[in-house]
C-alpha cells in the first residue's frame, strides 16, 4: 500500500486537490477542490507558499517516477490556509516529454480539534510526570 | 535573496513554538498548546549586505528524534535542536538525537538550545552544562526574548557563510 492508498484509506479526509506545477513553481493545472489557485497561476509557488518555497531545494532533486516524498500533518501549505494537511510531492512524466510536478494535498482539517485535543492531554499527563 | 530552511526540534513541551513566534512573531503565550505535525513560516534577515529568507519549520515535539518524519528534513539547512533546562529529561536523548540528526544532514549546521532559561539560576545553568554530554551553543529564554534573535542571527550567519559546526 502506498502513502495516497493509506491515507485515502484510513483517514477522515474532507477534501483532496492535487496540483502540477513546472519546474519554475508555477501552477499549470489544479482540481482546486480546496483552494483556488486562479489568481496564483502568474505567480511562482514561493512567493505563496513559505511550504513549497522550502521543499524546492529537495523537489528539484527528485528522479523521474522515484517514490513521492510524503509529508503528514502540515499545517500551513500555503500563507493563507490554516489546517492539518497530509502532502505528497512525485515528479512524473506529463504530455509529450514534459516532467511535472504532482503535489497532492489532503485536508483532515476537521480531525484537528480531536487530534489537538488528545495530543494536548497526553502530553500534559507526561510533563506532569516529572515531578 | 537566499532562501535558507531551518527545522525546530527537540522533545515536547521544550519551547519549540514558543521560539517560533518569538522569533518570527515577537509573541510569547504561558499558555502550553501542543503543535500537530508542522508548521511553516518565514522571517527575512539582514546580514552584512546579503538578505536570507529564513523558512522556519516548527515541528511537532518528539522524545526522541527517530520518531520525527525524516521527510520534513528534505531540503534543510540548518537545524536547532531545542532542550527545557527545566526539565532534565529533555536532556536524556541529547548525545544519540544529535548523532541521529547530524547523519540527517551531514553538511548543515546543527546548532542546540537549552530553552527557559528564566526558569534556572546562573548556578544551576552551569550544573547542567557539566553534566551534559556535550555544551549547547545558546541558553535562550523564548519568555523573556534573551538570545533568541541572536540564535537565528548566528544560524544565518553560519548558513551564509558555510561556517561548520565545531
Amino acid at each position: 500500500m502506498n502513502n495516497i492508498q493509506y491515507l485515502t484509506q484510513t483517514k477522515n479526509i474532507s477534501a483532496h486537490q492535487q496540483i502540477l506545477m513546472d519546474w519554475q513553481g508555477y501552477v499549470l493545472e489544479s482540481t482546486d477542490t480546496i483552494f483556488s489557485t486562479h489568481l496564483l497561476k502568474h505567480r511562482p509557488s514561493k512567493e505563496w507558499s513559505h511550504f513549497l518555497e522550502s521543499m524546492f531545494p529537495a523537489i528539484q532533486l527528485l528522479e523521474l517516477n522515484s517514490p513521492e516524498i510524503f509529508l503528514p500533518r502540515v499545517s500551513s501549505i500555503t500563507n493563507f490556509i490554516e489546517g492539518i494537511f497530509d502532502c505528497t510531492i512525485m515528479r512524473v512524466e506529463w504530455g509529450d516529454n514534459n516532467q511535472v510536478i504532482v503535489w497532492n494535498i489532503m485536508d483532515y482539517t476537521q480531525d484537528l480539534p480531536a487530534m489537538q485535543k488528545a495530543q494536548q492531554k497526553l502530553n500534559e499527563m507526561q510533563l506532569r510526570l516529572k515531578y | 535573496m537566499v532562501s535558507k530552511k531551518i527545522i525546530l526540534t527537540g522533545s515536547f513541551g521544550v519551547g519549540k513554538t514558543s521560539l517560533f513566534n518569538r522569533f518570527i512573531y515577537q509573541q510569547f503565550s504561558d499558555k502550553y498548546l501542543t503543535t500537530i505535525g508542522v508548521k511553516v513560516n518565514n522571517k527575512t534577515i539582514k546580514i552584512e549586505d546579503e538578505t536570507i529568507s529564513m523558512m522556519v519549520w516548527d515541528i511537532a515535539g518528539e522524545v526522541s528524534q527517530d520518531k520525527v518524519p525524516v521527510s520534513y528534513f528534505l531540503g534543510a539547512s540548518g537545524i536547532i535542536y531545542v532542550m527545557d533546562l527545566s526539565r532534565p529529561l529533555t536532556f536524556v536523548n541529547l548525545e544519540s538525537d544529535i548523532q541521529f540528526l547530524r547523519e540527517l544532514l551531514p553538511n548543515g549546521t546543527i546548532l542546540i538550545v537549552a530553552n527557559k532559561k528564566d526558569l534556572v539560576s546562573e548556578e544551576q545553568l552551569q550544573t547542567i552544562l557539566r553534566e551534559l554530554p556535550r555544551p549547547f551553543d545558546y541558553s535562550t529564554s523564548a519568555k523573556t526574548g534573551e538570545n533568541v534573535e541572536e540564535l537565528f542571527l548566528d544560524m544565518g550567519q553560519r548558513l551564509l557563510h558555510k561556517i561548520p559546526n565545531e
